[in-house]
Parts: structure tokens; C-alpha cells; sequence
């Protein structure tokens, strides 16, 4: 433990003077830093070393910041903290919105990585960063036809999102064993056909997602596809206009952005009489506040927006929930 | 509108409960937890995030929430929030056990010193340092006894000790648990333990209801698997007890008089208590319901829940013509047999289809880390079963488990 506590300040402490100055952070905050309004106090207490944790605020805000996350490679996205491995996160997104946490900080915990591949990282990931925002946040997306084109149809979404992919999404997937390709869009989903490793692109899904949705706003969600395969399973899509496609559109929207950062997913299954069926997916499945989410959430929302429904039932199999983000836990309550 | 807040922590099996009760009962609860609900900006106000401690902090939060939006009551869903409930709803002169009431039931040393100056009988106990010398202590204590931490619920980590070399081995143990256990209402290591006289004897939990003072027995409980240690997991409960008529009442009479030694007046109550050749023996008394997804086996009228009463009471609402409805019922919470990582579950259709279980749940996720008591804080689950007599519903519980196979993978030595 010692000896690990001991690597892992003196990796921080080099981390947050390198980045001292960067042109793309406005701040490191690290109490071992001269120039941290603590630093003095810091010195009295703190007479081991500083501590692994630091955090660093990126100059262009919220969305540098978290594109910037979803850069890194070395450095591992999660919520943690004095691990052999390093972690980042985007600390106000895990927060929720009143969390006085500024929007643009970034939470770093150095592990045992050497500090030289933690700082080339980082530095890639800033540089890849600023790089994509030259990607132009264009025009609102519309409607398009039902059914995912697989053709071009010259809506500046599309255009914009295969270039996206083709610039930045594909070379992850290639560098990770396979391939990643564009298949379409339509109604703020966009599909997405891997072929090759699985692996190359499944596990960094929400990456690849929170990459697209920072660049082309309008997009709600991604989806994987077998490339050459069928989609299989898909949410019901009912006509513009329809019920089902108002919930679907409310649940893209509003719902599952929000339940997103805590894992979750929450898909339509479908509608019958007036009551939605859903079902929860990801850490909402099997999650301990599921049914406060759908209770106090998920229901309040849609029959708020769409006067047909009256009941929205969940068809989960809580009890097959793999990763749920609230466990259970013993004791009396 | 008949606002309540209901404190629970987000690790709770409660929330769906209370949820269909309050939607029963058409009144709006509020989910004051300690994370932020992922939808809490659409919930229009029936989300709180809070922390339960300092209570002092809790309570501002909560008052400050209630000048927005006010409350008719506060419910507590386990030893933590119940002290905070109370001590909000003090401030906010809504029915209320006392603060400090509550706050010593929780504390099972301040609850003994409460029911010995009370005069409830109880057996011997001693408040001890892990940081003192063990083995001079160990050589001082009459065996057998029962080392408990003050805080932990669920018997976790209460270890039964029967010589010396016993006991200095579960107070490190205890002290190694307690370096592990992060909660913050949580002991701390080097904080003491409770060490008390091992009552030999029969296990029995009573539900109750306090009105005014004067306790309502909702449900006896009996726990025909014996808990001699060396850990004292619970297992099987099943109502109405067995146990004599007149036994039954000492029972009663045992808890009434603990809660008066406690100053408890208001709300559930859930004790657990030894029943020998002596007498009736109070282990431990708190206010609040029985854990876990246990109060599913009761019911006031047909469908009418633990919940739902718990709400009707924090409303005023009569209650007392509800009293428990239907047969034996009984419920077994499936115990972690040893650590590892639990790769299957095989039987569940089979277990279902035993007569008088009505339902099967297993609340741990495959892949899931297990650890067993005492170091534990989860079951694998719960069987339900209601029948004809309290034996029937005990042989099915138990046929139900003996239908269940959990593969869990040991950890590499």
C-alpha cells in the first residue's frame, strides 16, 4: 500500500505540473501545486505527498471536457478513486444537475501507470478533442423517411455523422481489431455495423455514443448492428405522430439522456390499449430505485405528454439485471 | 395533497412497497434518499437527495425542502433514517418518536443501559475498546458470550465467542469488519463493541405498531432454525407462533415494556427477542419494520401491506381494524453459504412449484461477489409461503430451498 500510495503521488504531482499552463485547461487543481490556494495548509497535513487525485477544467467547457474523456485511452472511464489504474470522469455529469461541481472539470486518480504514458494520453486525448470540434454542430436534423437509410440522402445529419464516424469512431474500432461502419439514421437513432472483434467495438459503445451526441446534437441514441445481419430486436416504430412514436420520442428525448448517466436504458416495448410497456436495460435493470425511476420518472413524464397513455407497466427481468446501478443490500431496510 | 417523505437508502429493497401503498392509499410520496434519483428534475419535487448524517444537516435539508413543499409526515425505512425522520419531524411538529429515543435503539449498548435502568431483562453486557488488551480483557468475560458491533444491522458481524482464544479472535474479526464498513453512521475501527451473555433458547421476532404509547402486535414471528452461533444468521420466520398462549403474551408484554424503557411512541416497532425455561429475553428493539422484502408475507385485509399500515398510522388514519389477515405465512431469507462470485442459479421452477410457496426471489445478480456472514451485508434472495398451518409453510420453505443449487465460484487460494 505504501508503495503504492507513494507511485501514485509522485505520478500526480508530475501530471499536474505538466499540464500547469496547457492551452487547452484553464486550471489543475492539485494541492501539491504552489499556485493551489490550499497548497500551504496542505504542506502542514500532508506530509506523506499530496494524494493521487486531481482534477483539471478544460477551457471550452462541458463539452471539451467530456469529449476529452471519451478520448483516452491509457486513463479508464469510471467513478473510483485510488486504484492501481488510473480513472477519469466527467465528475458533474455523475452528480446530476445541481451539483456545484463546475461543468467543465475532469476528476483524474492515477494508478500505477507510468506518468509519461498517463501524460501522452491525456495530451492525445485533448489534441483529438479540439480536433473533432472542428466538426461543425450544423443544422436541426428532420424527420426522414421510417426505416434506417442506408444510403445517403443528403440530410446534413447523415452527411455530417458519416464523416464523423469515418474520421473518428472507425479508426477506434480498426485500432482495437475491427471495423466500424455507418449503416444510417433516422429519428435521432443512428446505426452503426461492426464487423470483426466484438470486442472492438461493443465495449466502448458509450464512448462511440457520447461521441456522436456531442458532435451532432440531435442524435439520442446509437446502435450496434452485425454488419451483413439484421438488426433483430428493435423498439416498435409506429407513424409519425402515432403514440408509440411520441413515447419513444419522449423516452430519446428526456428520458434515457438523464438515466443514461447512471447506466441505464429504458426502451419502449409496446403500447397496448393505453397502457406503454417498457423495459428496463443497462444499471436500471435489476436497480434497487427502478421502480422509483419509473414511478416518480419515467410515468410522470409520459402521461404528462401524451394524453393516451394511462399506464406505463415495466416488464423487466429485474432478476437478470447483470450490473444494476443501485445493489441491494442486507439489513433492515 | 398528503405529502410524505419517505427516507430510504438507495440500496433498499423497500421503495416498491411503499410505492404501491402510497398509490393505494392516493397520497404523494417524496423519495428522500442519499443519491440523486437519475429523473429527479422530471419527479416535480418528489425526489430529495440528502445525506442521513450529520442528522443536523439532514434535518435542514428536509426543512428546507418542506417550506416548498409540506409534509404530513416522515417515515424512516431502517435505523438510519428513522432517527433522522424523527428528529425532522420533531422540528417540524409532526408525529414523532423522541430523536434520542430512537437514536438509543440503534445503539445496542445505549439499549442495554436503557433496558436494564427499565427493568426488562436482559442479559449481561459489557461496552469494550478494540483497542485494548484483548487477551487481558478476554481472560475478564464469563463465556459463553456474544460480541456485537454497536451499528451493524442484520447480524453482521455478531460473533458468538465460547473461551479466550474465541474471543480475541472475533474482536479482531469485528475490528477487521469494521475497518471494511465505509458507511458513515458506521463504526470506525478502533470504537468498541458490545460483549453480552449468550442467551440459549428459542429465537422469536415481533412486528408491532406503536399508537399513543400503547403497542398493537401485528405479528409474531417464530425462527425455528436454531441461532447458537457461531454467527446468527437469519433464516426462516414463519406466523402465527407456535409458541403457548400465555408464552405469547410475556412476548407482548416484554416488548411494551421495552419501548416504555425507551421512550418510543409512535410507529413500528420490530424486536427480537429469546424465549428459554427463564423467561422472555429482549435481544433488541428498533423503530422500524421488519427488513428486507420480509413484510411481504403479512397482510391487515386482503390486500393491505406493512407499508400501507405504516402509512395509515403516519397519517392519523385508523388502523386498529386491521389486524393480520389470512394463514400461516412465512418467509426465508436464502443465506450466502460462503464467499465467491455466483456464476448460476439452477431450480427456481422447481422451488415455485412446491405447494404453498408463492414466490421465489433471488435479489443478487449473477456474477455478483458474495460474502458470507458475519463479514456479509446481502441474502440471495427470499422465499415466500403461506398455507394452512405454520408447519406446513415451514416444510415448505424449507423443500422450496433444497430445490435451489448456487454455483458460486471460490476465490483462487
Amino acid at each position: 500500500m505504501f508503495v503504492r500510495v507513494q507511485r501514485s503521488t509522485e505520478s500526480a504531482l508530475r501530471i499536474a505540473r505538466h499540464f500547469v499552463g496547457h492551452p487547452a485547461i484553464s486550471h489543475v487543481l492539485y494541492p501539491g501545486l504552489e499556485t493551489h490556494p490550499g497548497h500551504d495548509v496542505a504542506l502542514r497535513q500532508m506530509t506523506g505527498g499530496f494524494g493521487g487525485m486531481l482534477s483539471i477544467r478544460h477551457k471550452r467547457g462541458e463539452a471539451a471536457a467530456i469529449a476529452t474523456a471519451a478520448e483516452v485511452a491509457v486513463f479508464k472511464r469510471a467513478t473510483s478513486l485510488g486504484g492501481v489504474e488510473s480513472l477519469i470522469e466527467h465528475r458533474a455529469s455523475v452528480e446530476g444537475p445541481s451539483t456545484p461541481v463546475p461543468a467543465d472539470l475532469l476528476r483524474l486518480s492515477i494508478g500505477l501507470e507510468h506518468p509519461d504514458d498517463l501524460i501522452a494520453d491525456l495530451e492525445r486525448a485533448l489534441e483529438r478533442a479540439a480536433a473533432a470540434e472542428s466538426i461543425p454542430v450544423g443544422a436541426p436534423v428532420h424527420g426522414g423517411p421510417s426505416g434506417l437509410d442506408e444510403e445517403d440522402t443528403g440530410d446534413p445529419a447523415t452527411t455530417r455523422l458519416r464523416r464523423l464516424v469515418e474520421r473518428q469512431i472507425r479508426p477506434l474500432a480498426i485500432e482495437r481489431g475491427g471495423d466500424l461502419t455507418f449503416r444510417g439514421y433516422c429519428d435521432g437513432i443512428v446505426e452503426l455495423a461492426y464487423s470483426g472483434s466484438p470486442g472492438a467495438a461493443i465495449p466502448i459503445r458509450g464512448d462511440i455514443r457520447n461521441t456522436i451526441v456531442h458532435y451532432v446534437p440531435e442524435v439520442v441514441d446509437v446502435r450496434l448492428v452485425v454488419a451483413d445481419a439484421d438488426s433483430g430486436a428493435r423498439e416498435p416504430v409506429g407513424p409519425a405522430g402515432s403514440v408509440l412514436e411520441r413515447v419513444n420520442r419522449i423516452l430519446d428525448a428526456r428520458i434515457n439522456p438523464a438515466v443514461r448517466v447512471h447506466r441505464g436504458f429504458i426502451r419502449l416495448m409496446g403500447i397496448e390499449g393505453n397502457t406503454a410497456s417498457i423495459r428496463f436495460e443497462g444499471g436500471c435493470q435489476g436497480c434497487a430505485m427502478a421502480d422509483v425511476t419509473l414511478r416518480q420518472g419515467v410515468e410522470v413524464i409520459i402521461k404528462e405528454q401524451v394524453a393516451e397513455i394511462v399506464a406505463v407497466v415495466d416488464i423487466t427481468d429485474h432478476a437478470g439485471g447483470a450490473n444494476p446501478y443501485f445493489k441491494t443490500r442486507k439489513g433492515p431496510s | 395533497v398528503q405529502r410524505v417523505l419517505l427516507l430510504i437508502p438507495s440500496t433498499s429493497y423497500r421503495a416498491r412497497d411503499y410505492l404501491d401503498a402510497a398509490r393505494r392509499l392516493d397520497v404523494e410520496i417524496v423519495v428522500g434518499s442519499d443519491h440523486r434519483q437519475a429523473l429527479e428534475k422530471f419527479s416535480g419535487g418528489r425526489s430529495l437527495a440528502l445525506e442521513f448524517t450529520p442528522i443536523g444537516e439532514g434535518v435542514a435539508r428536509i426543512l428546507e425542502y418542506a417550506r416548498r413543499f409540506p409534509l404530513r409526515a416522515i417515515i424512516g425505512t431502517d435505523d438510519e433514517t428513522a432517527v433522522l425522520a424523527a428528529a425532522a419531524s420533531k422540528v417540524l411538529r409532526l408525529p414523532h418518536n423522541d430523536p434520542e429515543s430512537v437514536a438509543i435503539a440503534r445503539d445496542k449498548h445505549r439499549f442495554r443501559q436503557a433496558m436494564a435502568r427499565g427493568g426488562v431483562r436482559s442479559p449481561w453486557f459489557r461496552r469494550i475498546s478494540l483497542d485494548e488488551d484483548l487477551e487481558a480483557t478476554a481472560r475478564s468475560i464469563s463465556y459463553p458470550c456474544v460480541l456485537k458491533p454497536l451499528n451493524l444491522s442484520a447480524s453482521r458481524g455478531v460473533i458468538r465467542a465460547d473461551d479466550a482464544a474465541g474471543f480475541v479472535a472475533a474482536s479482531r474479526r469485528i475490528r477487521n469488519i469494521l475497518g471494511t464498513t465505509n458507511a458513515a453512521a458506521h463504526a470506525k475501527p478502533g470504537d468498541s463493541i458490545l460483549v453480552e451473555a449468550f442467551i440459549p433458547g428459542r429465537e422469536v421476532a415481533l412486528e408491532g405498531l406503536l399508537e399513543r404509547a400503547r403497542l398493537r402486535t401485528l405479528a409474531l414471528f417464530d425462527k425455528p432454525d436454531p441461532l447458537d452461533g457461531p454467527y446468527f444468521e437469519e433464516t426462516i420466520y414463519v406466523t402465527p407462533s407456535r409458541l403457548p398462549e400465555v408464552r405469547q403474551r410475556e412476548i407482548t408484554a416484554e416488548v411494551d415494556r421495552a419501548a416504555c424503557a425507551l421512550g418510543l411512541r409512535e410507529g413500528p416497532v420490530h424486536a427480537e427477542l429469546r424465549v428459554n425455561d427463564a423467561g422472555v429475553w429482549m435481544l433488541e428493539l428498533a423503530a422500524r419494520t421488519i427488513g428486507g422484502l420480509c413484510s411481504r408475507v403479512l397482510r391487515f385485509a386482503p390486500g393491505v401491506t406493512l407499508e400501507e399500515l405504516v402509512l395509515r398510522h403516519a397519517l392519523a388514519q385508523p388502523t386498529d381494524h386491521l389486524t393480520r389477515h389470512g394463514d400461516a405465512a412465512g418467509v426465508m431469507m436464502i443465506p450466502i453459504p460462503h464467499a465467491g462470485r455466483l456464476r448460476a442459479v439452477a431450480g427456481l421452477d422447481a422451488a415455485r412449484s412446491i405447494p404453498a410457496i408463492d414466490d421465489v426471489i433471488i435479489s443478487v445478480t449473477i456474477d455478483d461477489w458474495l460474502v458470507a456472514l458475519p463479514e456479509g451485508d446481502r441474502y440471495l434472495g427470499f422465499i415466500f409461503a403461506t398455507g394452512d398451518s405454520p408447519a406446513e409453510v415451514e416444510g415448505a420453505l424449507r423443500r422450496a430451498h433444497r430445490q435451489l443449487a448456487f454455483d458460486i465460484e471460490r476465490a483462487a487460494a
